[in-house]
């Protein structure tokens, strides 16, 4: 408005509106283009696992490992752990483990996992699972340039997480449900949960299983080996 | 945290746009952002009051414009506006359906002087 008479017309000459449409996560989005490119110089399959704390992604990492360490170079980033203890408990088996000390952070991002895997031997490792932090929504944010995005569902959290964590499902190749073992305690119904996820998510994957009693295991692992197997032929 | 991150994103895309426009002051700048982005509107409002002084946003009005999420069936064609993150469509139940908006964190424009 002008200032002398309180017209409209001028004042507004030197005014200037400019359209951007630019996605404010770009950063992250170009980084974790950067670091897919990064671990496919080194032919990586990079797993990101995801899910709320308690759910099992330590436990499942292990005896993953259990499973594969024969047969594939492991490499570990850790991002859930509070202490140094489990990363010590993976280094033991003799695998390259490097943890991300993010405090109170509520998600690793592509800029981290970047750091990470320059401290890793990339020259000797064909798997590289990332562990998530323990966290059902900020995660689900950030790309982190891995090829495969696993989220973890334990039966004691119930049902309805989906429902109430959808972006999470929304972004996941593929569901484990996991400690299938309580499934006679709790009131969860693996059919209904399966149809509430692809209500979600049509195209993701559903694995069930128990890493206690090993139930299902052998589905994770055969599946795991089929991803790693297209990985190495589309390269 | 996880607003404080995106605030860190959205000053450095608007310090690197304003570079282009030297003498000239961000009095206005409107995001998009689409209700299942996983934002939250009024955290990111806060951190972002509180995190653009001493930036070029210091005297700028915000302003957020929210997205619905709409999707459109692939196999009866419909468009509808969901509330909850669910991709069935609710005119024939199909799951083969793709999401048209809802999912947006942009910076949408800026109004310089």
């Amino acid at each position: 408005m002008c200032e002398e008479c309180g017209c409209g017309i001028t004042g507004e000459s030197d005014r200037k509106i400019i359209e951007i449409f630019e996605d404010i996560l770009k950063y992250n989005r170009f980084q974790a283009i950067h670091n897919r490119e990064h671990l496919e110089e080194h032919r990586i399959y990079a797993i990101n696992l995801m899910s709320a704390p308690g759910s099992g992604k330590t436990t499942l990492l292990e005896k993953t490992l259990e499973n594969l360490n024969h047969k594939y170079r492991i490499g570990v980033i850790e991002g859930d752990l509070e202490t140094e203890r489990d990363a010590e408990r993976i280094r033991k088996k003799g695998i390259p483990v490097y943890q991300i000390t993010t405090g109170t952070a509520c998600h690793l991002n592509a800029t981290l996992i970047h750091k990470a895997i320059h401290h890793l031997p990339l020259n000797e490792i064909d798997i590289l699972f990332v562990e998530n932090i323990g966290n059902l929504v900020c995660p689900a944010n950030y790309e982190l340039g891995t090829h495969l995005n696993v989220t973890l569902l334990s039966v004691p959290e119930g049902e309805d997480k989906p429902e109430k964590y959808p972006l999470i499902f929304k972004v996941s190749d593929v569901v484990i449900i996991t400690k299938i073992d309580l499934l006679p305690y709790f009131d969860f119904n693996l059919e209904k949960v399966k149809e509430g996820i692809q209500k979600v998510n049509p195209k993701t994957q559903f694995i069930a299983l128990s890493a206690k009693t090993g139930e299902g295991f052998e589905d994770w692992i055969i599946f795991l080996e089929k991803k790693f197997k297209e990985y190495r032929d589309r390269l | 945290m996880h607003e404080y991150f995106i605030v860190q994103n959205i000053i450095k895309t608007i310090e690197e746009i304003i570079k282009d426009y030297p003498g000239k002051k961000i009095v206005k700048a409107i995001f998009l952002i689409g209700k299942f982005s996983g934002i939250e509107i009024e955290l990111l409002k806060n951190a972002l009051e509180f995190f653009k002084k001493e930036t070029p946003l210091e005297e700028a009005e915000i302003v957020f414009e929210l997205e619905d999420l709409k999707i459109k069936c692939l196999n009866c064609g419909a468009e509808n506006i969901k509330d909850k993150w669910n991709l069935m469509c609710p005119n024939c139940g199909s799951m083969n359906t793709e999401v048209i908006s809802g999912e947006e964190l942009f910076l949408k424009t800026l109004e310089l002087v």
